[in-house]
C-alpha cells in the first residue's frame, strides 16, 4: 500500500509537472508569468486554448492506458491494444455513422460506445479459446477488423457532404484540438466511471492472469469479469474516440512500460498505466501543436502522428520479444 | 473613405456578367470545327462554358455543378476528383475539359486512350485562370467572348481592387473547415483573393495553402472579421462565441458566412471578390 501510494504520488506530481511545462509552452511566447502580451489575449491564450486541450490529453492518455492495461490482462496479452485490436476502429466506424446522419455529439458517443463494445466482443469470440488466446489470430482478427472498418468509414465519406466528410477524416486522424468544455467533461465521466470498474476489478484482474481455471478457484467468475471490463474498457475507448478520434499505440506500450517499471499487480498497474499514458499524450500533443506552428508552417500536426511514430516501433519490439 | 462613385459606377457596368451568351453562340455556330459536344469535369468550367455562350453544347457535368441552373439538370458524369470514364465515354463527346490541379490522372489517360480530345487547364491563381478562360474559349470556337469575359473580369477586379486600395485593412481569417479549424493561407485561391480584397490574412505561411491554425494563434493574432466558409450555405458550422470568445471578430459580431460555391475561379469571380471586399470593409453596398 505504501509503494502503491508512492508510485502513484509522483506519477500525479509528474503529471501535474507535465501539465504545468505544457502551460506554458506554445506557437506563442505565453507564460503564465509573461507580461508581453496584453493581458486579456494571454489568458485567453492560457486558460482557454491551452489549458481545455491539456485537460482533455490528460482524460484520454489515462482512458488508453488504463484500458489498454486491463485489455491486456483480459486477453493475457501484451499485444492487446485497442487500436490495434481494431475496438477503436469499430468505435470510428460507429461514430463515422452517426456523424455522417448528422446526429449530435451525445449520439455520436454513444454509437462510439457500443461499437467499440461489440467490436470487442466479437474479436474475442474469433481469436480467443477458453483458456487461452492465440496471439496471431488476435492479431489477424484485429488487422482485418480494422481493415472492415477504415474501408466501411471510407465508403462513408465518400457519399456525405463535404463538411461532414471533413469530420469523418478527422476521426482517423486522431487529434485534441478544439475540445469543447462540455465535451471533454462528457468524456471525462464516461472515463471516470469506467476507471472506477477497472479499479474495483483489478484484483480479480491479477487471478485471471493466472488462468481461467485459478481464477475461478479463487472465487472469480471469470464471465461476469470479462463482461464487466469489456463494458468498462468500451465505455473508455468509445469515449475518447469520439472527443480525439484515433490515437494508435499508447494503450499498447504505456502499460507494457509500466509493467516494466513496476511489475504486474494490476491495483498498481491499472491507476499507473492511466498516469503515465496521460503525461505520454499529454507530452505527445504539446509536441504535435509546437512542432510545425512556427511562422514558416503555422500548422499543428494530428497528435496521432506522433503517437504512431513512437509506437510502431514499440509494438515491433514487443512482437519480436513474444514471438 | 471608401470611392462609392468608382464603385457604384463599376457595379453598374459589370452587373451584366455572364449575360453575354448571346455573342458568344453567334461567335460557335460559325466556328466550322468548333466541339458540338463538351463535357465539363469542373463545376468553374461550367460556369465558364455557359458565360461564354457554350452552355448550350455541353453534354455531361460535376455532381457539384449547381450554376447556372440549367447546369445541375444536365447529365452528372464526374465528382469533384474523377470523372466516370463510362459516362463519359457513352456521351461520346468531342471535348473533355478538366482541370490540371486536381483532375484523376488515371481517368484522364483513361479517356485519352480511348481517342476523346482532352483539354486541362489550369486555375491555380487568379491570372492563370484569365488565361485558362481564354484557352477554354478558343477550344470551343468562342474565342472573343472568352476574350471578353476575361477582360471584364480583370478590370473590375482591378477597379474593386483599387476601391479598397486606401481603406484600412482588418485582419481577417477565412475559415475553410472546422473540428480542427482549416485556414485559407495566401497561397491558396481564397487567400488571393482576400489580399486582392484589401485583407490582411492572419496566416502567412507560404509552405502549405489550407494550414490548421493553433487556436492560440488565432487567439494572438486576434482577427477582426472571420469570414467562414465551413458550411456551403447558411449557418456556420464553427461555435465561434463558445470557442473563441476572446477574438475581436467575435465580440463585435464580426464573422461573415459566405457561400463557398461563389469562390470558385470561373465568371462570378469578381462578384465574389466584391462580396468579400464587402465582408472585410464593414458598410460596403449590397449587391
Amino acid at each position: 500500500m505504501r509503494r502503491w501510494c508512492i508510485i502513484n504520488g509522483c506519477l500525479l506530481l509528474g503529471v501535474a509537472l507535465a501539465a504545468l511545462v505544457a502551460l506554458n509552452l506554445g506557437p506563442e511566447p505565453v507564460t503564465v508569468w509573461s507580461t508581453t502580451t496584453t493581458q486579456a489575449t494571454a489568458s485567453a491564450i492560457l486558460w482557454s486554448a491551452r489549458l481545455p486541450r491539456i485537460l482533455l490529453a490528460l482524460v484520454v492518455g489515462v482512458a488508453l492506458g488504463s484500458a489498454g492495461s486491463a485489455y491486456q490482462a483480459l486477453l493475457r496479452n501484451p499485444l492487446a491494444d485497442p487500436y490495434i485490436l481494431g475496438v477503436s476502429g469499430g468505435a470510428a466506424l460507429g461514430s463515422a455513422v452517426v456523424v455522417a446522419l448528422g446526429f449530435p455529439f451525445i449520439v455520436v458517443a454513444g454509437a462510439a460506445f457500443a461499437a467499440s463494445l461489440a467490436s470487442m466482443v466479437s474479436i474475442y469470440r474469433f481469436a480467443a479459446r477458453p483458456g487461452r488466446t492465440y496471439t496471431h489470430a488476435l492479431l489477424l482478427t484485429g488487422v482485418v477488423f480494422n481493415a472492415f472498418a477504415f474501408a466501411s468509414i471510407m465508403g462513408i465519406h465518400t457519399v456525405v457532404p463535404m463538411q461532414r466528410a471533413h469530420e469523418i477524416l478527422f476521426l482517423l486522424m486522431g487529434n485534441l484540438a478544439l475540445g469543447e468544455p462540455m465535451t471533454t467533461a462528457g468524456a471525462a465521466i464516461a472515463v471516470g466511471l469506467g476507471w472506477i470498474v477497472l479499479m474495483v476489478r483489478s484484483r480479480a484482474m491479477n487471478a485471471l492472469v493466472l488462468g481461467e481455471e485459478t481464477a475461478a478457484s479463487l472465487g472469480v467468475n471469470c464471465r461476469r469479469l470479462q463482461w464487466e471490463v469489456f463494458a468498462a474498457g468500451s465505455l473508455m475507448i468509445g469515449a475518447t474516440v469520439a472527443v480525439s478520434g484515433l490515437i494508435g499505440f499508447v494503450g499498447l506500450f504505456i502499460p507494457h512500460a509500466t509493467r516494466l517499471l513496476w511489475g504486474s499487480d494490476h491495483r498498481l498497474v491499472i491507476p499507473a498505466a492511466g498516469l503515465l499514458g496521460a503525461m505520454f499524450l499529454l507530452l505527445a500533443d504539446t509536441l504535435a501543436r509546437t512542432v510545425l506552428t512556427g511562422a514558416t508552417y503555422q500548422t499543428e500536426l494530428p497528435v496521432g502522428v506522433i503517437t504512431a511514430l513512437v509506437g510502431a516501433p514499440c509494438f515491433v519490439w514487443l512482437l519480436r520479444k513474444q514471438l | 473613405m471608401f470611392n462609392w462613385t468608382i464603385l457604384f459606377a463599376i457595379l453598374l457596368i459589370f452587373s451584366n456578367f455572364g449575360k453575354s451568351r448571346l455573342t458568344g453562340a453567334a461567335e460557335a455556330t460559325t466556328g466550322e470545327a468548333s466541339p458540338q459536344r463538351i463535357v465539363s469535369l469542373k463545376p468553374n468550367i461550367t460556369e465558364i462554358l455557359f458565360a461564354i455562350g457554350a452552355g448550350d453544347r455541353i453534354v455531361g457535368v460535376t455532381t457539384w455543378c449547381n450554376f447556372p441552373p440549367e447546369a445541375a439538370a444536365l447529365p452528372k458524369v464526374a465528382d469533384y476528383i474523377a470523372p466516370n470514364v463510362e459516362k463519359v465515354l457513352a456521351l461520346q463527346p468531342d471535348l473533355v475539359i478538366g482541370a490540371q490541379e486536381n483532375s484523376w490522372r488515371q481517368s484522364i489517360d483513361r479517356l485519352k486512350s480511348a481517342g476523346i480530345s482532352v483539354l486541362l487547364t489550369s486555375f491555380d491563381s487568379i491570372d492563370t485562370s484569365f488565361d485558362s478562360i481564354r484557352t477554354i474559349g478558343e477550344a470551343v470556337g468562342a474565342p472573343t467572348a472568352a476574350a471578353a469575359l476575361a477582360l471584364r473580369l480583370k478590370l473590375a477586379m482591378d477597379a474593386l481592387t483599387r476601391t479598397w486600395q486606401h481603406a484600412p485593412t482588418p485582419r481577417a481569417l477565412v475559415v475553410v473547415g472546422h473540428w480542427p479549424l482549416v485556414a485559407a493561407g495566401p497561397q491558396s485561391f481564397i487567400g488571393a483573393l482576400v489580399a486582392q480584397a484589401g485583407g490582411a490574412n492572419i496566416v502567412t505561411t507560404r509552405e502549405t495553402a489550407y494550414p490548421r491554425p493553433a487556436m492560440e494563434m488565432v487567439l494572438a493574432k486576434d482577427p477582426e472579421v472571420i469570414i467562414d466558409l465551413t458550411s456551403g450555405m447558411g449557418e456556420s458550422a464553427v461555435q465561434w462565441e463558445s470557442t473563441f470568445p476572446a477574438v475581436k471578430a467575435v465580440q463585435t459580431g464580426r464573422i461573415v458566412t459566405l457561400p463557398t460555391d461563389l469562390f470558385r475561379p470561373g465568371p462570378r469571380l469578381a462578384h465574389a471578390l466584391q462580396t468579400l471586399g464587402c465582408a472585410l470593409h464593414r458598410g460596403c453596398l449590397t449587391p
